[in-house]
């Protein structure tokens, strides 16, 4: 009987000296491994113009049908991206999402990623449903570089691509072999294609 | 594709193993296609003919020389032995691929077409996995404007000319043309002529890339997003067959769904991107009922009780009703059911061509009987041999059949136009003859005249009625080719010309314009136009025909439900006829109830609405009529709803519900139930379908139709009560042999 008592009791004493693993939540929070799922973020390039390009690939590959987006032209006047394209709506219901990821795996430019963010309640439904202007990082903020959040947990977790498959002809040759020809083989020669002078009509 | 006679001798080959019967004459392509073997490839299109422009479609072909051959240009012979997947044919399609996507910019996720375009599906499926090209791309501006509803990216494109080629040899309209050599060759816009063809979207459609996009569809969505649902065009009496493209609660396009009877795979840019009225935001979604003199919101079961309370305090000669040419059959024939048999007055009519009384000979089962029907076939104009368009201007009005006539064109038919108004056809024709508006029923009534003082008459119905032809001559004796012609401004001999090629014509197609009855002068223009067809034989003949072409995608189904005063359902004579359209709106009724129509478009003083103790409307916006009605109640449009519309050649197709229904507004047919069922008639129609049941037990024409039955290519009804099987070309229906020439002169 006592063999039992100073048995729990040394566990007790033992324990007592330890770090406790749980938080004080709200008050604290637990910082979130490498390859945690939280809120979507919509990014910005350096300059502030946005990423995404209202492609609808995220949309395409939610297995959840959690993002309705509506794009609109760039114009000279209001520039929102790069190129010809954006999106003027982008909603992501948070009730239907379920995390996966698939979205920012889909993103050919880099425009969403999943952070940190993970308080998502709220007693109000359509609260939940995330737009354009909740998701956007605020001008200025943008996370580049050496931050590793920047790209969410994109580095953390994604598989890499294969390295570009070797190449069976040298390129820029200049001679024909006989077996296959590069551009510069037939056609242009050893020159330099000068960008600021593209083949114009 | 013109239809395959039997004649044709059938060659029998092996691709891929496989034993393949097609034939003579069809190219290695094709042939395969018809087995199920994928040759990749741009430049074909099923209805032009081969170019070998994209040298895609590599296939090796066993004892000829110079592998690999392409598919498209090399025709079957008897025994041919075709392989498509060697290792030869596959290093030949990467090489293409890698070629096509040097200069391609590979800017997938903000291209219209990409998740349809055949350039990614190509690649994927035959194409090498990484390109060797790490030199610049050419760049240029990106989309120009080739139209008014036309992008060009010539970034994109990859110079397989389907779309040059069809502008050019399909529509033969000038605009698009090929600049540049080799390398640097691409699309662009002829700088002496317009790109305005008004089948520019077709170009759109078949661009295997994202060269050509349209305006209206730019960003929009992306294809994988879209719902799509077979339908009918309701743009005009042609039918052509439509895949509406929803996305959610939008219309976002229409594409062309093939029916080689009907549209021969077009579509206009009318009806393509005629959506605007389904995703207006202005549209009715709740009833409206005029209180102290306002139209004020209420309840559907407020309105409806408001209609059938209305209408019950008026006496049946005091009610009239106005159909429409855009609702669906099962509508229109649930329309004038609830005025006949709820309301008992038979003061039904709709807007409309005049066309001889219709319970002349009607029911009798007889091609030819019906002055208002068309007795040839779209598909039947493709091998006619003249073409006459006596006021019709197929261009604005029926665009679809005007690449028909094209078409006809290209197969050695010859075209003669008569009309007021010149129309972009005029450039094609081999005759035109510029009349006075009003002038083409005296037109026909000369040829008429020529024919009978030539003796140039043909066929059964001028034997039978021989005897009588002097007396018809005489009654025409005031429209020689002479007077008429110093009236126009014409040359006699030309008229005499006429006459002689269309009674001499293996085929003759003689159409005018529904609307061009309604000018004065004209009123008997369908009964000189059906005279003259019969004479010269051209009613009940393959690849001839007579008659209207119609303006509105159910107009002849309008008449066929009886949405007249003087017919029932099937054109059953009635024996006390009710007012017409002309007269219900003079003021001959004091209660009238429009579905789907605006009358006030047509009435020099629409005020004299206002007069009307009872207007009842039913109609998706707010139109010029609703703006007097007492009731008005918002109704569905063609892409919310089932049902079906009969087009010009009679041929009944399937309208599909193709998006969910604009919360608040209700189809007719539904409105039509809840009132008749408040009329105490107790209709139980659980669907469309229900409708179209009664319909094919109580209209001869429409016997035995079943939603099933129409399938995705719809049915044609046959004079003779029955149904054609697809692809019949005319029909077999008896001349009405009464023994007296059967319309009134």
């Amino acid at each position: 009987m006592a063999n039992e008592i100073i048995k729990g009791l040394s566990r007790t004493l033992r324990e007592m000296g330890r770090k406790p693993t749980t938080v004080s939540y709200p008050e604290q929070h637990r910082s979130q491994p490498a390859r945690y799922r939280g809120r979507h973020v919509l990014h910005r390039y350096e300059n502030g113009l946005e990423r995404c390009v209202g492609c609808f690939l995220c949309a395409g590959a939610c297995p959840a049908d959690a993002i309705y987006i509506e794009a609109e032209e760039n114009s000279e006047a209001q520039r929102v991206s790069p190129g010809e394209r954006f999106a003027r709506v982008f909603d992501v219901n948070m009730l239907r999402c379920i995390f996966c990821g698939y979205c920012q795996q889909a993103c050919p430019t880099g425009a969403i990623t999943l952070e940190k963010e993970y308080e998502l309640a709220s007693l109000r439904p359509e609260d939940l449903i995330y737009h354009k202007e909740q998701l956007l990082e605020a001008v200025g903020e943008q996370h580049h570089g050496d931050n590793p959040a920047t790209i969410g947990s994109n580095t953390a977790w994604q598989p890499q691509p294969p390295a570009d498959p070797p190449l069976t002809i040298p390129q820029q040759r200049g001679t024909f072999d006989g077996q296959a020809a590069s551009a510069a083989a037939v056609g242009q020669g050893n020159l330099i294609p000068d960008p600021s002078s593209p083949i114009q009509d | 594709m013109s239809q395959p006679t039997n004649d044709v001798p059938m060659v029998n080959l092996t691709i891929d193993g496989r034993q393949v019967t097609v034939p003579k004459g069809t190219v290695v392509w094709k042939a395969a296609q018809l087995a199920g073997i994928e040759i990749p490839i741009y430049c074909y299109h099923p209805k032009m003919p081969p170019l070998g422009a994209c040298r895609m479609c590599f296939v090796e072909i066993e004892k000829m020389p110079k592998p690999p051959q392409t598919s498209c240009t090399t025709e079957v012979t008897e025994g041919m032995v075709v392989h498509t997947d060697t290792e030869l044919v596959k290093k030949a399609r990467q090489g293409t691929l890698e070629f096509l996507l040097i200069n391609h910019p590979l800017d997938c996720p903000i291209c219209d077409k990409g998740g349809e375009c055949e350039l990614q599906d190509f690649t994927l499926r035959y194409g090498p996995g990484a390109s060797r090209f790490d030199l610049k791309k050419r760049h240029f501006q990106k989309p120009i404007p080739v139209s008014e509803n036309v992008l060009l990216d010539r970034e994109r494109c990859i110079a397989c000319q389907r779309c040059v080629r069809f502008t050019q040899d399909i529509a033969r309209e000038p605009g698009l043309i090929m600049e540049e050599r080799g390398f640097r060759t691409m699309v662009g816009v002829d700088p002496n002529a317009p790109f305005d063809s008004i089948f520019s979207g077709n170009t759109v459609e078949m661009c295997p890339v994202g060269a050509l996009t349209a305006k209206s569809y730019r960003f929009m969505t992306r294809p994988w997003e879209l719902r799509r649902t077979p339908s009918v065009c309701p743009g005009c009496a042609v039918g052509c067959n439509v895949r509406v493209d929803v996305r959610v609660d939008r219309v976002l396009r229409l594409m062309s769904r093939t029916n080689d009877a009907i549209d021969d795979g077009w579509l206009c840019d009318r009806g393509r991107w005629g959506y605007a009225a389904v995703n207006d935001p202005d549209r009715l979604r709740v009833p409206l009922v005029r209180k102290n003199g306002e139209l004020r919101e209420v309840t559907w079961d407020e309105a409806l009780d408001a209609v059938a309370q209305r209408l019950r305090t008026l006496s049946p000669a005091q009610i009239g009703g106005i159909g429409s040419t855009h609702t669906t059959n099962e509508e229109a024939y649930l329309f004038q059911k609830i005025l006949r048999d709820g309301l008992k007055t038979n003061n039904i009519d709709h807007f409309h061509g005049v066309f001889p009384a219709a319970s002349m000979n009607a029911s009798s089962g007889a091609t030819g009987a019906m002055p208002w029907v068309f007795t040839g076939t779209i598909a039947g104009l493709d091998h006619a041999q003249e073409i006459i368009l006596l006021g019709a201007d197929p261009y604005q009005q029926q665009p679809v059949l005007d690449l028909r006539i094209k078409k006809a064109l290209r197969n050695g038919a010859r075209l003669t136009v008569i009309s007021a108004e010149p129309s972009r056809i005029d450039r094609i024709a081999h005759r035109v003859m510029r009349i006075k508006s009003g002038g083409e029923a005296a037109i026909a009534r000369t040829l008429t005249q020529v024919v009978v003082a030539e003796h140039l008459w043909r066929g059964t119905f001028a034997e039978v009625n021989e005897t009588q032809l002097a007396r018809y001559g005489e009654r025409l004796k005031d429209y020689t080719p002479e007077r008429i012609a110093i009236a126009f401004g014409l040359e006699a001999e030309d008229l005499r010309t006429v006459a002689r090629t269309i009674a001499g014509a293996h085929g003759a197609v003689i159409v005018y314009d529904e609307m061009t009855t309604r000018t004065t002068g004209n009123e008997t223009l369908a009964a000189d136009v059906l005279d003259l067809g019969l004479l010269t034989d051209n009613v009940t003949q393959p690849n001839a025909g007579v008659g209207p072409l119609f303006s509105d995608a159910n107009s002849l189904g309008a008449r066929d439900m009886g949405v007249l005063p003087d017919v029932a359902p099937g054109y059953r004579a009635l024996a006390k006829p009710g007012l017409d359209y002309a007269a219900m709106l003079g003021g001959g009724v004091r209660g009238l109830w429009v579905m789907g129509a605006d009358p006030a478009r047509h009435m020099s003083d629409p005020a004299a609405l206002a007069k009307l103790e009872t207007l009842v409307v039913q109609d998706m916006r707010l139109t010029a009529t609703a703006q007097y009605a007492h009731v008005v109640l918002p109704a569905l449009s063609y892409a919310e709803k089932t049902g079906s519309f009969t087009n010009l050649e009679r041929c009944v197709q399937a309208v599909r519900r193709a998006m969910p229904p604009l919360p608040g507004a209700r189809a007719d047919w539904e409105i039509l139930r809840a009132v008749g069922n408040r009329l105490g008639l107790n209709w139980t129609y659980r669907s469309p379908s229900d409708i179209t049941k009664e319909i094919a037990t109580s209209v001869p024409l429409y016997a035995d139709l079943t939603r099933e039955a129409l399938g995705s290519q719809g049915q044609r009804w046959n004079f003779a009560g029955g149904r054609e099987a697809d692809g019949v070309l005319s029909d077999g229906g008896q001349l009405p042999a009464n023994g007296s020439l059967p319309l009134s002169h």
